[in-house]
């Protein structure tokens, strides 16, 4: 079973929380909690539900611009209750928020490694007669495979 | 295919993403999240998230619902200069069945499906 779950977001001026572009804590755990959730859905096939967090400590502030990944990996199984590990990490900013002055329109800073913003810990429950057994990894494996009606062009100009 | 040249986004689709009775989600909402991974590529491989100037086709497959599960891969299939032609592929790999045994119950796809395809030229500022 797939132990570890990963999604994306780029956060916009919709998700800042003040002038400064600022995201709230609360914006990140809409997306945490869809990552736990996923780790739930490949465990027991449902959405489980979150009893709490604990230990979330945030060493990152996150800001409109960033690219962003939320990460879950699945540490414990109990009877009905299941624990998360949860990372959010930054990949890219833009490049001011770096403090690079002279930036160009778009520029971006992409880093070699990504930065671990928060991490903590997350409890669920998924109730017994909920629980459906190990579903599929869900995984995208070869994404690029032929296309019919979307066919390969030799040459196109760009 | 160059490990730098490819980027991966997975996105759930929620409530706040619905346009269509249903729970339908519109082809729109895919093709911004289709931009948002390009443009990722765009800072990975360019430094800048630049802007796209055309959009070459975009086909779409299957049509998402609120609770899907989608994962997005980009590619530069062609660099010129501050150009890219990004093709961006979306799959969903969780539904929501249409008859679930318990309200909360979601099942894994065991082969993800097509969704939307698109081939975009993004260039950098």
């Amino acid at each position: 079973m797939r132990k570890v779950s990963y999604l994306s977001y780029n956060m916009t001026t919709a998700d800042a929380a003040n002038p400064d572009g600022l995201i709230s804590i609360g914006r990140q755990f809409d997306f945490i909690g869809d990552v736990e959730t996923e780790e739930m859905i490949l465990c027991d096939g449902d959405e489980s539900l979150c009893l709490g967090y604990h230990d979330v400590k945030c060493f990152k502030d996150v800001y409109v611009g960033d690219m962003i990944d939320y990460k879950a990996t699945l540490v414990n199984i109990g009877n009905s209750s299941r624990d998360c590990k949860i990372e959010v990490y930054k990949l890219a900013t833009p490049a001011f928020r770096e403090g690079k002055s002279d930036c160009k329109k778009g520029e971006m800073i992409w880093f070699d490694e990504p930065v671990l913003c928060t991490e903590g810990f997350v409890r669920l429950v998924v109730k017994k007669h909920l629980q459906r057994g190990e579903q599929p990894e869900g995984l995208v494996t070869d994404p690029w495979f032929p296309l019919d009606d979307f066919p390969e062009e030799d040459e196109v100009e760009i | 295919m160059n490990e730098q040249q490819t980027v991966t986004f997975r996105y759930r689709m929620s409530n706040r993403d619905v346009f269509y009775l249903g729970g339908l989600i519109n082809g729109a909402r895919n093709i911004t999240l289709m931009s948002d991974t390009a443009v990722r590529l765009m800072a990975k491989v360019f430094g800048n998230t630049g802007h796209c100037v055309e959009v070459k086709k975009i086909r779409l497959y299957t049509p998402s619902q609120a609770g899907d599960y989608m994962e997005y891969v980009a590619r530069a299939k062609k660099i010129e200069g501050k150009k890219a032609l990004i093709e961006v592929r979306a799959f969903k790999v969780i539904e929501v069945p249409s008859d679930p045994p318990y309200p909360s119950s979601i099942d894994v796809l065991p082969e993800p499906v097509l969704s939307t395809v698109g081939q975009f030229v993004y260039e950098a500022y």
